[in-house]
């Protein structure tokens, strides 16, 4: 990866091995297969949508780093 | 019960109910707007889609949190769906972003060059790096007077071999941002590779800071403005568009 940037790679980079452990499993939301990012604290985050279809990537409930609660997964 | 204070009661809880979704619809649209810098405008002079594009870049490595980051792999089939949305009528680019990875910044920069729809773009705050190709690839752009945008050299990070094909490896790399800006605006390429490799400019680095004005005159960006400049402009691209077609429909009636 070469990063074009005018923040130096150290401080980009800073603090990337010591970040809170998060799991990520992928699962079914409103018809669509995304990752969910799972916190410590047990918080249910998306963090991508897996689809091939353009719209969806525009609903708003699907946007990453929406919340959603774990009963809503399948 | 008396009739009237059942209907009063049932009214009561009916417009709380209504008021409710109104409010889910409102945090709804505001957390949209902070987790993504989202949002979809219209009126009748045309539907527009605003994408921001702020922080770092993220390309294939996900960055510490620390970082604000634009993530391409959602921001490219975003771009196919306002692409073919009929609802959707043009696309206003805001950029406030610091650089980041070269190739997500170009796949960006080459899906909006490649969009049918009008699209303008303004740059606030800054536009550096990587920035500097994604801020040209629409039709029109704008800068913020007080805006910059920093143009220098790709930078080796990592593991960097000391041998002429480590050079000429960047060399290439950096021959891609230089094609695709010349392209798409007014600055030819020497004097593109003249800005990146000027020294005396940064305190501990070759390369240029273009303020507002500076970005304009090198014809890297179309004009100095602000938000409702940039508005105008989109509207009247969605104007002469809507009249184009509008003519082809005419034209082909007459034909047939």
């Amino acid at each position: 990866m070469i990063l074009y940037s005018i923040v130096p790679a150290e401080i980009v980079f800073s603090g990337a091995d010591d970040q809170p452990q998060v799991k990520y499993f992928e699962a079914e939301y409103r018809g669509e297969k995304i990752i969910v990012t799972e916190t410590p604290d047990r918080q249910y985050k998306i963090s991508r949508l897996l689809s091939t279809r353009p719209s969806s990537f525009l609903d708003p409930l699907l946007q990453p780093g929406r919340a959603v609660s774990k009963s809503d997964l399948k | 019960m008396p009739k009237d204070e059942i209907r009063s009661k049932l009214e009561r809880l009916m417009s709380a109910q209504t008021e409710q979704a109104e409010q889910s619809k409102e945090t709804d649209r505001i957390n949209e707007i902070t987790e993504l810098g989202r949002m979809t405008v219209s009126n009748p002079r045309g539907n527009i889609h605003c994408l921001t594009i702020i922080g770092q870049i993220e390309g294939h490595i996900i960055l510490p949190p620390q970082n604000k980051t634009t993530k391409y792999e959602h921001v490219i089939p975003q771009l196919v769906a306002i692409e073919e949305n009929t609802e959707i009528e043009g696309l206003l680019l805001i950029l406030n972003t610091v650089g980041g990875d070269v190739e997500a910044g170009l796949a960006i920069a080459e899906m909006i060059a490649s969009m049918d729809k009008p699209k303008v773009s303004l740059v606030l705050g800054g536009g550096h790096s990587i920035g500097v190709p994604m801020a040209v690839s629409t039709d029109y752009s704008f800068i913020a007077p007080s805006a910059t945008m920093t143009i220098h050299p790709i930078r080796l990070n990592g593991l960097v071999i000391g041998v002429p094909q480590t050079y000429e490896y960047f060399d290439k790399m950096q021959e891609r941002v230089v094609q695709f800006v010349s392209k798409n605006s007014g600055i030819s390429k020497d004097e593109f590779r003249k800005l990146m490799l000027k020294t005396g400019e940064l305190a501990n680095d070759v390369g240029t800071v273009l303020f507002g004005e500076d970005a304009v005159r090198y014809k890297l960006i179309n004009e100095v403005g602000g938000l409702s400049d940039a508005m105008n402009k989109l509207y009247e691209l969605i104007e002469q568009k809507r009249k184009s077609k509008a003519n082809i429909i005419a034209t082909g009636g007459e034909l047939q």
